[in-house]
Protein backbone atom coordinates (compact mmCIF):
# COMPACT_ATOMS: atom_id res chain seq x y z
CA UNK A 1 0.00 0.00 0.00
CA UNK A 2 2.93 2.28 0.94
CA UNK A 3 4.50 1.50 -2.31
CA UNK A 4 1.56 1.98 -4.11
CA UNK A 5 1.22 5.73 -2.53
CA UNK A 6 4.27 6.31 -3.66
CA UNK A 7 4.09 5.99 -6.57
CA UNK A 8 1.23 7.80 -7.19
CA UNK A 9 2.89 10.81 -5.31
CA UNK A 10 5.98 10.11 -7.99
CA UNK A 11 3.88 10.48 -10.67
CA UNK A 12 1.61 13.45 -9.47
CA UNK A 13 4.95 14.76 -8.62
CA UNK A 14 6.55 14.23 -12.05
CA UNK A 15 2.93 15.20 -14.02
CA UNK A 16 2.90 18.95 -11.54
CA UNK A 17 6.76 19.18 -12.41
CA UNK A 18 6.35 18.96 -16.23
CA UNK A 19 2.79 21.27 -16.54
CA UNK A 20 4.64 23.72 -14.21
CA UNK A 21 7.46 24.32 -16.87
CA UNK A 22 6.48 26.26 -20.28
CA UNK A 23 9.29 27.68 -22.22
CA UNK A 24 7.05 29.21 -24.75
CA UNK A 25 8.15 32.68 -25.58
CA UNK A 26 5.71 35.43 -26.41
CA UNK A 27 7.57 37.15 -28.84
CA UNK A 28 4.81 39.43 -29.95
CA UNK A 29 3.05 40.50 -26.46
CA UNK A 30 1.20 43.81 -26.49
CA UNK A 31 3.63 46.09 -24.51
CA UNK A 32 3.06 49.29 -23.44
CA UNK A 33 3.23 51.99 -26.27
CA UNK A 34 5.65 55.06 -25.56
CA UNK A 35 5.34 58.73 -26.53
CA UNK A 36 6.64 59.98 -29.93
CA UNK A 37 7.24 63.52 -30.43
CA UNK A 38 8.60 65.30 -33.36
CA UNK A 39 9.32 69.24 -33.26
CA UNK A 40 11.80 71.21 -35.62
CA UNK A 41 12.32 74.40 -35.02
CA UNK A 42 12.96 76.84 -38.23
CA UNK A 43 14.60 80.47 -37.10
CA UNK A 44 13.45 81.90 -40.82
CA UNK A 45 9.75 81.21 -40.10
CA UNK A 46 7.61 82.69 -37.26
CA UNK A 47 5.10 79.61 -36.88
CA UNK A 48 6.52 76.19 -35.29
CA UNK A 49 4.56 72.73 -35.18
CA UNK A 50 4.71 70.07 -32.58
CA UNK A 51 3.75 66.27 -33.49
CA UNK A 52 2.93 63.83 -30.53
CA UNK A 53 1.52 60.59 -31.30
CA UNK A 54 2.60 56.77 -29.38
CA UNK A 55 4.32 54.26 -30.61
CA UNK A 56 2.27 50.87 -31.82
CA UNK A 57 2.68 47.47 -32.50
CA UNK A 58 3.31 45.83 -35.92
CA UNK A 59 2.40 42.48 -36.99
CA UNK A 60 3.07 42.33 -40.65
CA UNK A 61 4.75 44.44 -42.67
CA UNK A 62 4.16 47.94 -41.87
CA UNK A 63 3.84 49.31 -44.98
CA UNK A 64 1.00 46.67 -46.34
CA UNK A 65 -1.33 47.54 -42.99
CA UNK A 66 -1.00 51.27 -41.98
CA UNK A 67 -1.99 51.58 -38.46
CA UNK A 68 -5.41 52.67 -37.50
CA UNK A 69 -5.36 56.56 -36.59
CA UNK A 70 -6.94 55.52 -33.12
CA UNK A 71 -3.69 53.65 -32.17
CA UNK A 72 -1.58 56.44 -33.07
CA UNK A 73 -3.63 59.17 -30.60
CA UNK A 74 -3.59 60.34 -27.07
CA UNK A 75 -7.15 61.20 -26.50
CA UNK A 76 -6.27 63.63 -24.09
CA UNK A 77 -5.73 67.37 -24.47
CA UNK A 78 -2.44 67.97 -24.51
CA UNK A 79 -0.77 71.28 -22.85
CA UNK A 80 2.86 72.00 -24.39
CA UNK A 81 5.03 75.08 -24.29
CA UNK A 82 8.20 75.97 -25.09
CA UNK A 83 11.04 78.10 -23.38
CA UNK A 84 13.54 80.31 -24.69
CA UNK A 85 16.50 79.99 -22.63
CA UNK A 86 18.50 83.44 -23.50
CA UNK A 87 21.78 83.97 -21.91
CA UNK A 88 21.27 88.03 -22.44
CA UNK A 89 17.26 88.41 -22.30
CA UNK A 90 16.38 85.64 -19.43
CA UNK A 91 13.83 83.16 -20.35
CA UNK A 92 10.76 83.47 -22.26
CA UNK A 93 7.33 81.21 -22.56
CA UNK A 94 5.43 80.50 -25.92
CA UNK A 95 2.69 78.26 -25.39
CA UNK A 96 1.76 75.65 -28.09
CA UNK A 97 -2.13 75.97 -29.26
CA UNK A 98 -4.11 73.07 -31.20
CA UNK A 99 -3.46 73.07 -35.04
CA UNK A 100 -5.60 71.34 -37.53
CA UNK A 101 -3.08 71.84 -40.17
CA UNK A 102 -3.20 68.11 -42.30
CA UNK A 103 -1.42 68.88 -45.97
CA UNK A 104 1.84 67.35 -45.63
CA UNK A 105 4.34 65.88 -48.53
CA UNK A 106 4.23 62.13 -48.11
CA UNK A 107 3.78 59.72 -45.05
CA UNK A 108 0.98 57.02 -45.39
CA UNK A 109 -0.16 57.19 -41.73
CA UNK A 110 -3.89 58.93 -40.74
CA UNK A 111 -4.12 62.89 -41.24
CA UNK A 112 -7.30 63.00 -38.56
CA UNK A 113 -6.42 63.24 -35.20
CA UNK A 114 -3.45 64.09 -35.41
CA UNK A 115 -1.89 65.59 -32.63
CA UNK A 116 -0.56 68.34 -34.00
CA UNK A 117 0.35 71.97 -31.93
CA UNK A 118 1.62 74.97 -33.11
CA UNK A 119 3.41 77.87 -31.74
CA UNK A 120 4.08 81.59 -33.04
CA UNK A 121 7.42 82.73 -32.36
CA UNK A 122 10.80 84.38 -33.41
CA UNK A 123 13.28 81.87 -32.81
CA UNK A 124 16.62 83.41 -32.17
CA UNK A 125 19.82 81.08 -33.62
CA UNK A 126 22.40 80.53 -30.91
CA UNK A 127 20.00 80.48 -28.49
CA UNK A 128 19.01 77.14 -26.17
CA UNK A 129 15.01 76.21 -26.38
CA UNK A 130 13.64 73.54 -24.41
CA UNK A 131 10.26 71.76 -25.12
CA UNK A 132 7.47 70.87 -22.26
CA UNK A 133 5.03 68.24 -22.73
CA UNK A 134 2.40 67.34 -19.96
CA UNK A 135 -0.70 65.06 -21.00
CA UNK A 136 -2.95 63.52 -17.81
CA UNK A 137 -2.54 60.25 -20.31
CA UNK A 138 1.53 60.13 -20.27
CA UNK A 139 3.24 58.75 -17.21
CA UNK A 140 5.39 61.94 -16.53
CA UNK A 141 6.32 65.59 -18.27
CA UNK A 142 7.97 64.90 -21.65
CA UNK A 143 11.19 67.67 -21.69
CA UNK A 144 13.92 67.97 -24.94
CA UNK A 145 16.37 70.94 -25.50
CA UNK A 146 18.06 71.90 -28.59
CA UNK A 147 20.79 75.11 -29.39
CA UNK A 148 19.16 76.57 -32.56
CA UNK A 149 21.51 76.53 -35.36
CA UNK A 150 22.55 79.61 -37.73
CA UNK A 151 21.57 79.92 -41.20
CA UNK A 152 24.35 79.20 -43.51
CA UNK A 153 25.43 80.54 -46.87
CA UNK A 154 25.95 78.67 -50.31
CA UNK A 155 29.21 79.65 -51.95
CA UNK A 156 29.11 77.02 -55.27
CA UNK A 157 27.04 77.85 -57.56
CA UNK A 158 25.76 80.98 -56.91
CA UNK A 159 23.82 83.02 -59.62
CA UNK A 160 26.14 85.38 -61.64
CA UNK A 161 25.52 87.13 -65.06
CA UNK A 162 27.37 84.62 -67.81
CA UNK A 163 28.24 81.71 -65.41
CA UNK A 164 26.99 78.50 -66.44
CA UNK A 165 27.02 74.52 -65.12
CA UNK A 166 28.68 71.89 -67.19
CA UNK A 167 27.42 68.63 -66.46
CA UNK A 168 28.42 65.58 -68.14
CA UNK A 169 28.37 61.98 -67.68
CA UNK A 170 32.65 62.45 -66.63
CA UNK A 171 32.25 66.13 -65.54
CA UNK A 172 30.29 67.01 -62.16
CA UNK A 173 30.44 70.02 -59.84
CA UNK A 174 31.09 71.21 -56.54
CA UNK A 175 28.81 72.33 -54.66
CA UNK A 176 30.25 74.46 -51.62
CA UNK A 177 28.44 75.72 -48.59
CA UNK A 178 30.05 77.52 -45.47
CA UNK A 179 28.84 77.30 -41.77
CA UNK A 180 29.51 77.72 -38.42
CA UNK A 181 28.70 75.38 -36.11
CA UNK A 182 29.82 71.99 -35.86
CA UNK A 183 27.53 69.06 -36.22
CA UNK A 184 24.78 69.06 -38.98
CA UNK A 185 23.95 66.71 -41.47
CA UNK A 186 22.59 68.32 -44.75
CA UNK A 187 20.35 67.20 -47.96
CA UNK A 188 20.99 68.89 -50.90
CA UNK A 189 18.93 68.97 -53.87
CA UNK A 190 18.70 70.17 -57.23
CA UNK A 191 15.39 71.25 -58.73
CA UNK A 192 15.57 71.65 -62.17
CA UNK A 193 13.18 73.60 -64.12
CA UNK A 194 11.94 73.25 -67.78
CA UNK A 195 9.53 73.79 -70.30
CA UNK A 196 6.97 71.74 -71.88
CA UNK A 197 4.97 71.78 -74.57
CA UNK A 198 4.98 72.83 -78.65
CA UNK A 199 5.32 75.97 -80.86
CA UNK A 200 2.14 77.58 -79.32
CA UNK A 201 2.22 76.80 -75.73
CA UNK A 202 4.55 75.55 -73.10
CA UNK A 203 4.15 75.14 -69.56
CA UNK A 204 6.92 75.43 -67.03
CA UNK A 205 7.70 71.65 -64.98
CA UNK A 206 10.44 70.60 -62.44
CA UNK A 207 11.78 68.09 -61.78
CA UNK A 208 13.52 67.90 -58.21
CA UNK A 209 16.77 65.29 -57.63
CA UNK A 210 17.96 64.40 -53.70
CA UNK A 211 21.32 64.31 -53.43
CA UNK A 212 22.91 62.16 -50.70
CA UNK A 213 22.94 63.66 -47.08
CA UNK A 214 26.21 65.05 -46.37
CA UNK A 215 26.90 65.17 -42.59
CA UNK A 216 29.58 68.10 -40.95
CA UNK A 217 31.81 68.00 -38.00
CA UNK A 218 33.65 70.88 -38.02
CA UNK A 219 33.45 74.53 -36.67
CA UNK A 220 33.16 77.58 -38.96
CA UNK A 221 34.07 75.01 -41.99
CA UNK A 222 33.53 75.17 -46.00
CA UNK A 223 31.69 72.28 -46.68
CA UNK A 224 32.25 70.52 -50.19
CA UNK A 225 30.21 68.03 -51.63
CA UNK A 226 29.78 66.56 -55.38
CA UNK A 227 27.17 66.42 -57.64
CA UNK A 228 28.21 63.46 -60.22
CA UNK A 229 27.39 64.05 -63.72
CA UNK A 230 26.52 60.46 -64.71
CA UNK A 231 23.89 60.42 -61.58
CA UNK A 232 22.37 63.73 -62.67
CA UNK A 233 21.51 62.03 -66.08
CA UNK A 234 20.40 59.00 -64.09
CA UNK A 235 17.99 60.70 -62.02
CA UNK A 236 16.46 62.76 -64.79
CA UNK A 237 15.71 60.05 -66.78
CA UNK A 238 13.90 58.03 -63.78
CA UNK A 239 12.07 60.81 -62.53
CA UNK A 240 10.84 61.63 -65.92
CA UNK A 241 8.63 59.95 -68.48
CA UNK A 242 8.53 60.47 -72.37
CA UNK A 243 7.33 63.93 -73.21
CA UNK A 244 3.39 63.51 -74.36
CA UNK A 245 3.23 62.90 -78.28
CA UNK A 246 4.21 66.02 -80.70
CA UNK A 247 5.37 67.93 -77.75
CA UNK A 248 9.21 68.84 -76.71
CA UNK A 249 11.30 69.96 -73.37
CA UNK A 250 13.33 72.99 -73.12
CA UNK A 251 15.82 73.62 -69.93
CA UNK A 252 15.48 76.86 -68.14
CA UNK A 253 18.09 76.35 -65.63
CA UNK A 254 18.21 75.00 -61.76
CA UNK A 255 17.94 75.96 -58.19
CA UNK A 256 20.24 74.46 -55.65
CA UNK A 257 18.47 73.94 -52.55
CA UNK A 258 19.94 72.73 -48.74
CA UNK A 259 17.88 71.75 -45.64
CA UNK A 260 19.98 71.46 -42.71
CA UNK A 261 19.37 69.87 -39.96
CA UNK A 262 20.83 70.30 -36.12
CA UNK A 263 23.25 68.13 -34.25
CA UNK A 264 20.03 65.96 -32.97
CA UNK A 265 19.05 65.62 -36.35
CA UNK A 266 22.61 64.43 -37.30
CA UNK A 267 22.94 62.31 -34.75
CA UNK A 268 19.60 60.85 -35.67
CA UNK A 269 20.09 60.18 -39.61
CA UNK A 270 23.84 59.37 -38.64
CA UNK A 271 22.24 56.17 -36.75
CA UNK A 272 19.72 55.27 -39.00
CA UNK A 273 22.41 54.84 -41.80
CA UNK A 274 25.66 53.88 -40.03
CA UNK A 275 26.12 50.16 -41.84
CA UNK A 276 28.26 48.95 -39.18
CA UNK A 277 25.95 49.67 -36.01
CA UNK A 278 24.58 46.96 -35.52
CA UNK A 279 21.55 49.49 -34.06
CA UNK A 280 21.38 50.73 -37.75
CA UNK A 281 17.56 49.71 -38.01
CA UNK A 282 16.54 51.07 -34.55
CA UNK A 283 15.36 54.70 -34.65
CA UNK A 284 16.82 54.61 -31.00
CA UNK A 285 18.65 58.08 -30.47
CA UNK A 286 16.15 61.10 -29.08
CA UNK A 287 17.20 63.55 -27.13
CA UNK A 288 13.50 63.62 -25.68
CA UNK A 289 13.20 62.47 -21.77
CA UNK A 290 10.01 60.19 -21.30
CA UNK A 291 9.33 59.76 -25.32
CA UNK A 292 10.90 58.99 -28.70
CA UNK A 293 11.71 61.22 -31.60
CA UNK A 294 13.31 64.75 -32.31
CA UNK A 295 13.43 68.23 -31.11
CA UNK A 296 16.33 70.11 -33.26
CA UNK A 297 16.84 73.08 -36.03
CA UNK A 298 16.33 72.73 -39.58
CA UNK A 299 17.48 75.64 -41.84
CA UNK A 300 16.70 75.82 -45.60
CA UNK A 301 18.74 77.69 -47.99
CA UNK A 302 18.67 78.24 -52.03
CA UNK A 303 20.35 78.98 -54.27
CA UNK A 304 18.01 80.61 -57.36
CA UNK A 305 18.10 81.17 -61.02
CA UNK A 306 21.58 78.74 -62.22
CA UNK A 307 22.12 78.50 -65.79
CA UNK A 308 23.11 75.13 -67.54
CA UNK A 309 25.41 75.34 -70.15
CA UNK A 310 25.19 74.82 -74.28
CA UNK A 311 27.53 71.76 -73.53
CA UNK A 312 24.77 70.42 -71.34
CA UNK A 313 21.63 71.37 -73.01
CA UNK A 314 23.46 69.58 -76.23
CA UNK A 315 24.29 66.30 -73.97
CA UNK A 316 20.64 66.07 -72.78
CA UNK A 317 19.11 66.27 -76.16
CA UNK A 318 21.38 64.20 -78.53
CA UNK A 319 22.90 61.73 -76.00
CA UNK A 320 21.55 58.08 -76.41
CA UNK A 321 20.85 57.67 -73.20
CA UNK A 322 18.72 60.68 -72.96
CA UNK A 323 17.03 61.78 -76.44
CA UNK A 324 13.76 59.93 -75.78
CA UNK A 325 12.89 62.58 -72.99
CA UNK A 326 12.66 65.44 -75.95
CA UNK A 327 14.68 67.91 -74.92
CA UNK A 328 15.51 70.67 -77.64
CA UNK A 329 19.38 71.49 -78.28
CA UNK A 330 20.91 74.65 -77.52
CA UNK A 331 19.44 77.32 -79.69
CA UNK A 332 16.76 75.58 -81.11
CA UNK A 333 13.19 76.32 -80.39
CA UNK A 334 9.87 74.60 -79.72
CA UNK B 1 81.96 43.16 -32.69
CA UNK B 2 80.64 41.86 -36.07
CA UNK B 3 77.02 43.33 -36.11
CA UNK B 4 78.80 46.39 -35.73
CA UNK B 5 81.33 45.66 -38.53
CA UNK B 6 77.96 45.52 -40.84
CA UNK B 7 76.01 48.24 -39.74
CA UNK B 8 77.56 50.40 -42.06
CA UNK B 9 76.35 48.10 -44.69
CA UNK B 10 73.19 47.20 -43.67
CA UNK B 11 72.49 50.92 -43.17
CA UNK B 12 73.32 51.43 -47.12
CA UNK B 13 71.22 48.60 -48.11
CA UNK B 14 68.25 50.02 -45.57
CA UNK B 15 68.53 53.71 -47.37
CA UNK B 16 68.97 52.92 -50.91
CA UNK B 17 66.39 50.04 -51.43
CA UNK B 18 64.44 50.54 -54.34
CA UNK B 19 61.35 53.28 -53.90
CA UNK B 20 57.79 51.82 -54.74
CA UNK B 21 56.86 55.01 -55.89
CA UNK B 22 60.22 55.56 -58.14
CA UNK B 23 58.19 53.98 -61.34
CA UNK B 24 55.70 57.14 -61.27
CA UNK B 25 57.83 59.85 -60.99
CA UNK B 26 57.42 62.47 -64.21
CA UNK B 27 54.16 60.18 -65.25
CA UNK B 28 51.79 62.35 -62.56
CA UNK B 29 48.89 60.46 -63.31
CA UNK B 30 49.58 56.87 -64.58
CA UNK B 31 45.55 56.74 -65.17
CA UNK B 32 45.42 58.86 -68.20
CA UNK B 33 45.87 57.55 -71.81
CA UNK B 34 48.68 57.80 -73.74
CA UNK B 35 49.36 61.12 -76.03
CA UNK B 36 47.86 63.19 -73.49
CA UNK B 37 48.82 65.78 -70.89
CA UNK B 38 47.86 67.92 -68.62
CA UNK B 39 46.87 72.00 -68.66
CA UNK B 40 46.87 73.71 -65.11
CA UNK B 41 45.08 76.92 -65.20
CA UNK B 42 45.70 79.54 -62.36
CA UNK B 43 42.65 81.55 -62.66
CA UNK B 44 43.78 84.61 -60.53
CA UNK B 45 41.35 87.54 -60.10
CA UNK B 46 43.12 90.63 -60.90
CA UNK B 47 43.42 93.41 -58.23
CA UNK B 48 41.48 96.45 -59.76
CA UNK B 49 42.04 100.20 -57.79
CA UNK B 50 38.79 100.68 -55.97
CA UNK B 51 37.23 97.34 -56.18
CA UNK B 52 36.90 95.49 -53.52
CA UNK B 53 38.26 91.22 -53.35
CA UNK B 54 34.92 90.19 -52.81
CA UNK B 55 33.50 92.61 -56.22
CA UNK B 56 35.37 90.50 -58.68
CA UNK B 57 33.93 87.08 -59.80
CA UNK B 58 35.01 84.06 -62.06
CA UNK B 59 32.67 83.45 -64.99
CA UNK B 60 33.85 80.95 -67.29
CA UNK B 61 37.16 78.96 -68.69
CA UNK B 62 36.56 77.95 -71.81
CA UNK B 63 38.50 75.87 -74.74
CA UNK B 64 38.67 75.69 -78.08
CA UNK B 65 40.71 74.05 -80.96
CA UNK B 66 40.95 76.79 -83.22
CA UNK B 67 40.93 80.86 -83.07
CA UNK B 68 38.22 81.15 -85.07
CA UNK B 69 36.30 78.95 -83.05
CA UNK B 70 36.86 80.67 -79.92
CA UNK B 71 35.56 83.73 -81.36
CA UNK B 72 32.77 82.13 -82.15
CA UNK B 73 32.20 80.84 -78.81
CA UNK B 74 32.62 77.20 -80.12
CA UNK B 75 34.31 75.56 -77.38
CA UNK B 76 34.57 72.14 -76.60
CA UNK B 77 35.18 71.88 -72.75
CA UNK B 78 33.30 74.17 -70.52
CA UNK B 79 35.01 74.06 -66.53
CA UNK B 80 32.86 74.68 -63.87
CA UNK B 81 34.38 77.99 -62.28
CA UNK B 82 33.96 79.06 -58.62
CA UNK B 83 35.47 82.16 -56.78
CA UNK B 84 36.68 80.14 -53.99
CA UNK B 85 39.00 77.69 -56.17
CA UNK B 86 42.03 79.15 -58.41
CA UNK B 87 44.08 76.40 -59.75
CA UNK B 88 41.76 73.81 -62.68
CA UNK B 89 43.85 70.61 -63.85
CA UNK B 90 42.49 69.41 -66.99
CA UNK B 91 43.81 66.58 -69.06
CA UNK B 92 43.85 66.69 -72.85
CA UNK B 93 45.20 64.72 -75.71
CA UNK B 94 48.80 66.49 -77.01
CA UNK B 95 48.12 69.21 -79.40
CA UNK B 96 47.39 73.10 -79.75
CA UNK B 97 44.50 74.49 -77.61
CA UNK B 98 43.21 77.91 -77.28
CA UNK B 99 41.75 79.00 -74.46
CA UNK B 100 39.28 82.08 -72.98
CA UNK B 101 38.96 83.52 -69.24
CA UNK B 102 35.76 85.64 -68.38
CA UNK B 103 35.09 88.25 -64.87
CA UNK B 104 32.95 90.04 -64.36
CA UNK B 105 32.17 92.63 -61.22
CA UNK B 106 29.11 92.81 -58.96
CA UNK B 107 29.87 96.11 -57.29
CA UNK B 108 27.30 99.17 -56.92
CA UNK B 109 27.36 102.44 -58.37
CA UNK B 110 29.95 103.44 -60.97
CA UNK B 111 32.74 101.16 -59.08
CA UNK B 112 32.98 98.71 -62.13
CA UNK B 113 33.20 101.17 -64.42
CA UNK B 114 35.85 102.90 -62.51
CA UNK B 115 37.86 99.92 -62.46
CA UNK B 116 38.01 98.97 -65.95
CA UNK B 117 34.79 96.57 -66.33
CA UNK B 118 32.99 97.64 -70.14
CA UNK B 119 29.69 99.10 -69.27
CA UNK B 120 29.97 98.84 -65.32
CA UNK B 121 28.21 96.60 -63.18
CA UNK B 122 28.41 93.02 -64.38
CA UNK B 123 30.47 93.99 -67.61
CA UNK B 124 32.79 91.45 -68.42
CA UNK B 125 36.61 91.34 -69.41
CA UNK B 126 38.32 88.15 -71.38
CA UNK B 127 41.59 86.91 -71.49
CA UNK B 128 42.73 84.10 -74.41
CA UNK B 129 45.89 82.82 -75.23
CA UNK B 130 46.92 79.84 -77.45
CA UNK B 131 48.76 77.37 -75.14
CA UNK B 132 50.59 74.06 -76.29
CA UNK B 133 49.70 70.13 -74.15
CA UNK B 134 52.90 68.48 -74.39
CA UNK B 135 52.08 63.89 -73.73
CA UNK B 136 52.78 63.44 -69.95
CA UNK B 137 53.54 66.87 -68.88
CA UNK B 138 51.82 69.77 -67.09
CA UNK B 139 51.28 73.09 -69.25
CA UNK B 140 51.15 75.80 -66.88
CA UNK B 141 48.37 78.94 -67.95
CA UNK B 142 48.01 81.75 -65.71
CA UNK B 143 45.35 84.39 -66.54
CA UNK B 144 46.43 88.02 -66.86
CA UNK B 145 43.72 90.20 -68.06
CA UNK B 146 45.61 93.35 -69.07
CA UNK B 147 43.12 93.83 -71.90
Amino acid sequence: MNKLNSKIILIIGMLIGLLACSEDLDLVSEGNSCPVVYCLLNPNDTVHYLRIAKSFQIFSNAMDSPPVSDSLIYDEDFYAYLVENDVNSGKEIFYFEPCDKTDRDSGFYHVENLGLLKVKCQIKTGTEYSVYIYSPELPKLIVGSTMVIPSFEILDPVYMPGREVTLLPDQGFDLRWIHNYKYAVYQPGVRIHYLEGDADFQVQKTVRLDLPEVFSYTEAATVVDYLNGANFYKGIIQQLSLPPPGKKRKLIGFDFEVCAGGEEMALLRQGERDENNPFSQIRSYTNFDGAQGIFSTRVFQTSHNNRFSDITENYLATSAETKQLGFLAHGEEF
Amino acid sequence: MSLFKYLPLVLVLLFTQCDPFDDLAGSEDPSIPEDYGYAEVEFILPDYKGIPKEGVHRVALSFSYTIDSLFRSEYFEKVNVSDHKALYRLVFPAGEYYWEAVITCSCGGDTCLNGGFPGGKFGMKYDFDEFLVVTGETTTIKTRFTY
